[in-house]
């Protein structure tokens, strides 16, 4: 013995693999029952002993009540649970469930099984326990959601393997399906600056407020060159060196609007690491800012759009609720280009404030560039590269960035938004 | 380390190991064993477990130090064990050892099968050595506990695949999830079901050793009179001759001699091969010595070492066992009296120790089979006595001796007895035996196939023997031999009564003599009653004549010695043999079990076409009958009506004494009466009930099978037909039930239709599935009604229930 410690039990059989990869089907308790019965039945034989005879009864005894059990264990069982749930990406789902046994003492070992389509691969199938069922009880279980969309929970699968798991009955529960509506999880946001934006209309390329207009003052900056001497703040500037210029922002401009791109086209990487994905996280995000800081906000997303901006709880609810149904365009010949679909909508209402989606390796920046001119554009750039190649170097393939923010995947996108 | 965490797991394989041990000790040591496997066992155990379950919760070196010790200890104690007591014991004390090692450790998967393995190789060691039926329980508890391991076992395992809380997982492990009761009942119920089914076949006794006796019989002047008489050349040829003799008898076709040897009588040479002597009751007398059995005791041979006594001095004039006493004598309880086991058996002789019916002997073979001691040939009127016998003396080798070549053992019936009690020195076995495994140097065999030990054989002797056994119609049989000493075996008594060969006259006439035989057999089974009371007095003539025509009943010696005299008469040679029945097999444990009365005598009777047949003469007995497939249900119930009829001839002998119903003995008597009566009683309702109803049962059986099947089949359209039925029927008294039960029906009817309404769909829920089916406009006007009525509190008009069931009758036409 090498070690004192080591007990003399811990002897290794070392076995071919592959031989013991052969046996590993075959070595299980029914069989092991089978075999010790048929061997107790030819040793009772040979030596004419009716003890052993019992014991070779009594494996087949033991085998026969495992295969009857199971089917015992479940009958008259039953099970109900909500139709209806609701919660976000990254978010704990909790599912509970009522049982009820048929009251005998048959209920026993009893494994609830699900289907959670929306949780991450490998937990899809959550599984519960219920040692012995002699009463109404409420199980439940938690599995964090990963995709949003509306998803069907179940059938839940009833099974028992009572009592030594040499048969295991499964029967599916009718009308055991339930519904649940992921939304996608909003990160925080602390402000956007829409100004960055706005770059033409505070530069002077507009003149505001216009004559009519319902402009609203909102900061004082420095005075620029081009900057209209009748927004000079006299007042203020008398008190400093330089002058100080009214800053005015447009009410109907005080409108954010969010075009998604759904176009398959223009989508890059898979799943969740899709820049589809991420155009809805992101929308969320801000739709949940805009309704938190009181602008009022829409969204453009096809079908699924919320066109009249609102400024409440309900339209984010109304967006969130959107955002989660929201797919890329099935049929690719049949979409609209992200570009013509954006022009159609800012061709609606020009005014107001635009979020864009925009991927460097398609050229519908220039043209969502054009539109800048007539409205509030904030353009938000993927980086196509690093969702196409998860593994590669950070701007490996990003050629110059345009957009007001630029994500690569696995971008944390509070801290993108936080700059 | 994947250790469990479920105490249930230990819990019950505390159970299952203490099962293990104290059987293994019960079996071994008795009832003794049984408390020392509890008092020891079940300590130990307990602690080796904790010891194990504080290693799963925190391992640390301390448990495998000890664990480690206990194995090398049971590693140095197998070494010692294997030379000084054997294979066996050894082996028994190193997998206790090392379970019990195991147990220090015990935590995983694995070790738990490892626990089971060792105990069930206990239990088989167990169930092989038992005889007794209250193994049963044991194989019943074992089972039980063994499947409550593995419950438990497997229940952790679903508790940690599952995707629960922790904390769900610990309070799901806390839980035992079998129900013990109801689990336990299911497989005893299983087992006893399968086991009473079970077909016990013929034993196959493929490779079957010799069984391990504590006792070995040695006889130095026995084993030189073998060897001095016997040249070695001669030995085999010997044995040959012998055998093709007895084998072939008159009409050998092989025309080989007829060996003269073995039929030696008084005149006949006194010195042949193998030791051949004269085995007259005095010649066995030999000098005292001091001989040593296997087991280290020195006993004394005394001068009746051969079981040969003299029958003077014993009360009735009953022989006894030939014992002599000595330092390592048994005791008196130990040993068991029959006045057939003396060289001269007095037929008028009470059969005292008989009357207790306790265990004398247990007998292993396939078939019933009656056991020989003595044969007796003179009858003087009053005695019987072994006048004439030649024995021959054989040296064994480890025990075992051919008497005759042996080509294939499994031609003959083998018989493994036990002595449980001291009989005397005679090796009983079925007529005629061929191949002896005795634990003895050297034995004895005389020309009727009766087999000496060197010395009285103890309990607890077991032993081995082949006997060339055949059959006469319903008779048991002997190999045909040619008969020596013919006039011997037709000695009549000098004073016979007269209107005895007068009856034999009449009731044989002119049949042959076999059916001679069987006549007279016949006519003493029929007509006369078997007792235990004597009620001769022979009065220093033969009590055979008032036996025959006055009392008309007796014991066995009675019928036996009538139907001898009766038949020698007749002109057959006839003897008397005493020995025991052993006809009574115990189902549970598969050894016929011989007890008091199953001393008996019987008769055997030579025809040259069937050599010597058994004939049994007294009504309570029966011949052994061919082994045939039985179940354990019917065996169970012979066996017990066996016991019951014994006990009825004990009780009714010891009338006059019989236990007082007010005493403990008579109170526990009667309660084992009782049991016995309701044993029989569901025995017979298990196995003749079965008989009588399983026609009628079979019949009602297809009859409700073949409606099952047609209702299944039709049951859709039958139901839907009801329901319509039930709607258009129903008065319209009660109209709000009226409303209820035709939206009760037609939803039935639409759920067989394959509109099935979830139980959580409210009714607007289940219109809006069915809004697009062409009757929804009828349904919706009884679903509405309907809702009214049932959470509205609305009582509908008569019209109106007419009107729902008009809804009802349009939902249902338009299906």
């Amino acid at each position: 013995m090498s070690d004192a410690n080591e007990s003399l039990f811990d002897v290794k059989l070392e076995v071919n693999e592959a031989v013991w990869r052969r046996l590993q089907p075959f070595i299980n308790i029914r069989n092991f029952l089978l075999l010790f019965a048929v061997v107790f039945f030819l040793v009772a034989w040979n030596r004419g002993i009716s003890l052993i005879y019992a014991l070779s009864a009594l494996m087949l005894s033991v085998l026969l009540v495992s295969y009857i059990a199971p089917y015992l264990a479940l009958r008259g069982v039953t099970v109900a649970r909500e139709k209806y749930l609701v919660t976000a990406v990254g978010e704990t789902l909790r599912v509970t469930m009522d049982l009820e046994g048929s009251g005998t003492r048959w209920c026993r070992m009893i494994e609830i099984v699900d289907r959670v389509p929306c949780a991450e691969e490998g937990e899809r199938t959550p599984s519960l326990y219920v040692p012995r069922l002699n009463r109404a009880i409420t199980a439940h279980y938690a599995v964090e959601v990963n995709w949003r969309g509306l998803h069907t929970l179940g059938p839940l699968e009833l099974s028992s393997s009572y009592p030594l798991g040499v048969k295991r009955v499964v029967r599916l529960v009718e009308n055991s399906e339930a519904k649940v509506l992921v939304y996608p999880s909003p990160f925080p946001i602390a402000r956007i600056e829409l100004s960055r934006a706005a770059t033409q209309y505070t530069q002077g390329a507009f003149l505001s407020p216009r004559k009519g207009g319902c402009d609203e003052f909102t900061s004082l900056r420095e005075f620029r060159n081009g900057d209209s001497p009748r927004h000079i703040h006299w007042a203020k500037s008398s008190q400093g060196r330089e002058f100080q210029v009214k800053e005015y922002e447009s009410q109907q401009t005080n409108v954010l609007s969010i075009v998604l791109d759904r176009s398959i086209a223009n989508n890059a990487g898979e799943g969740r690491f899709s820049t589809f994905e991420y155009q809805v996280t992101i929308a969320v995000s801000i739709a949940r800012f805009c309704v938190d800081s009181g602008i009022p906000v829409a969204l453009y997303a096809g079908r699924e759009s919320v066109a009249i901006p609102e400024c409440n709880e309900s339209q984010y609810q109304n967006i969130a609720e959107s955002l989660a149904l929201v797919t890329l365009e099935e049929n690719a010949d049949d979409t609209t280009p992200y570009r013509d679909y954006a022009q159609s909508v800012i061709g609606e209402r020009p005014q107001g404030c635009w979020v864009l989606f925009a991927n460097d390796e398609s050229n519908d920046l220039d043209t969502l560039g054009y539109h800048a001119f007539l409205s509030q554009v904030l353009i938000i750039e993927f980086d196509a590269h690093s969702f196409h190649f998860p593994l590669s170097r950070p701007g490996a393939g990003s050629a110059t960035s345009t957009g007001d923010y630029v994500i690569s995947r696995n971008d944390d996108l509070e801290k993108v938004f936080s700059r | 380390m994947n250790s469990f965490r479920s105490v249930h797991i230990y819990i019950h394989l505390f159970a299952m190991m203490l099962l293990g041990l104290t059987s293994l000790f019960h079996t071994l040591w008795g009832v003794v064993g049984l408390l020392s496997g509890l008092v020891i066992g079940g300590p130990a155990i307990a602690i080796s477990l904790l010891f194990g379950r504080s290693y799963a919760e925190k391992s640390g070196p301390f448990n495998k130090q000890i664990s480690n010790a206990i194995l090398i200890v049971a590693l140095a104690l197998f070494l010692a064990n294997i030379l000084s007591r054997g294979v066996l014991p050894a082996l028994l004390i190193f997998i206790v050892l090392i379970q019990f090692a195991q147990n220090f450790i015990l935590c995983r998967e694995r070790e738990v099968y490892f626990s089971i393995a060792i105990v069930l190789i206990l239990m088989l060691f167990c169930a092989s050595e038992s005889k007794s039926g209250f193994f049963i329980l044991y194989l019943g508890g074992f089972a039980l506990s063994c499947t409550f391991v593995l419950v438990a076992l497997h229940s952790e395992k679903i508790v940690y695949s599952t995707q629960q809380s922790l904390e769900d997982k610990q309070s799901n492990s806390a839980v035992f999830p079998a129900s013990i009761v109801v689990l336990g009942v299911s497989i005893l119920a299983g087992t006893t079901a399968l086991y009473l089914a079970i077909p016990q076949l013929p034993a196959g006794h493929i490779g079957s050793s010799f069984g391990v006796s504590d006792y070995y019989y040695q006889n130095s002047s026995w084993e030189q009179e073998a060897e001095d008489s016997a040249p070695p050349e001669s030995s085999e040829p010997d044995a040959q001759e012998r055998a093709e003799g007895g084998n072939t008898g008159n009409a050998d076709p092989s025309g080989e001699p007829e060996r003269e040897s073995t039929n030696s009588d008084s005149s006949a040479a006194p010195s042949t091969a193998h030791g051949r002597d004269r085995f007259f009751r005095d010649d066995t007398a030999q000098a005292p010595e001091q001989t040593e059995t296997g087991n280290g005791r020195e006993e004394a041979s005394g001068t009746e070492e051969t079981g040969e006594e003299s029958t003077e001095g014993q009360p009735g004039g009953q022989g006894s066992t030939g014992q002599s006493g000595g330092e390592g004598a048994p005791q008196d309880d130990d040993q068991f009296h029959y006045a057939g086991f003396g060289s001269q058996m007095d037929i008028e002789a009470q059969r005292s120790g008989g009357l207790s019916n306790a265990l004398i002997l247990y007998v292993q073979a396939d078939e019933e089979l009656y056991l020989r001691s003595h044969v007796f040939d003179r009858f003087d009127g009053q005695s019987w006595h072994e006048s004439l016998q030649t024995i021959e003396k054989y040296v064994t080798a480890n025990g075992r001796v051919d008497l005759v070549p042996v080509a294939d053992e499994k031609r003959y019936l083998r018989q493994s007895v036990i002595y449980e009690k001291v009989v005397n020195a005679r090796i009983v076995a079925a007529n005629f035996p061929v191949r002896l495994q005795f634990p003895a140097s050297v034995v004895a065999a005389a020309h009727d196939g009766v087999l000496s030990s060197p010395q009285t054989i103890q309990a607890g002797t077991r032993y081995t023997v082949y006997s060339d056994s055949g059959w006469a119609g319903s008779h048991p049989a002997s190999r045909r031999e040619p008969l020596s000493h013919e006039s011997e075996y037709l000695q009549i008594p000098d004073q016979l009564d007269p209107r005895i060969a007068k009856l034999v006259d009449e009731l044989t006439g002119e049949q042959t003599p076999f059916e001679s035989a069987l006549t007279l057999e016949d006519h003493l089974r029929s007509n006369y009653q078997y007792t235990l009371d004597t009620a001769v007095s022979s009065q220093n003539v033969t009590p055979l004549g008032e036996f025959l025509f006055e009392t008309r009943k007796g014991h066995c010696e009675y019928f036996a010695s009538a139907m001898a005299v009766m038949l020698r008469s007749r002109g057959i040679p006839a003897r008397l043999v005493t020995g025991f029945s052993a006809t009574n097999k115990n189902p549970l444990t598969g050894y016929f079990e011989v007890r008091g009365l199953d001393a008996h005598a019987w008769v055997e009777a030579y025809f040259p076409d069937h050599g010597w047949v058994t004939f049994e003469p007294t009504p309570a007995y029966f011949l052994p009958r061919p082994a045939e497939v039985k179940t354990t249900a019917e065996s169970l119930k012979q066996y017990m009506e066996n016991l019951q009829a014994a006990e009825k001839i004990i009780s009714e002998s010891r009338s006059e004494v019989a236990d007082s119903p007010l005493s403990l003995k008579g109170l526990l008597a009667a309660v084992r009466d009782g049991l016995l009566y309701l044993t029989n009683v569901v025995l017979f309702l298990v196995v003749r009930g079965w008989e009588l109803i399983q026609v009628p049962l079979s019949f009602v059986l297809g009859i409700a099978a073949v409606g099952a099947g047609c209702f299944y089949a039709f049951r859709m359209p039958v139901l839907n037909v009801l329901s319509l039925l039930k709607v258009k029927l129903s008065p319209l008294n009660d109209t709000c039930a009226f409303v209820r039960s035709a939206y009760s029906e037609i939803e039935g009817v639409l759920s067989r239709k394959g509109y099935v309404r979830a139980p959580s769909d409210t009714i607007e829920e289940y219109q809006e599935t069915l809004k697009s089916e062409g009757f929804i406009a009828p349904f919706c006007l009884l679903s509405a009604l309907y809702s009214r009525v049932n959470y509205g509190n609305y009582q509908p008009t008569r019209d109106e229930a007419q009107s729902a069931r008009d809804c009802y009758v349009d939902v249902y036409q338009s299906l």
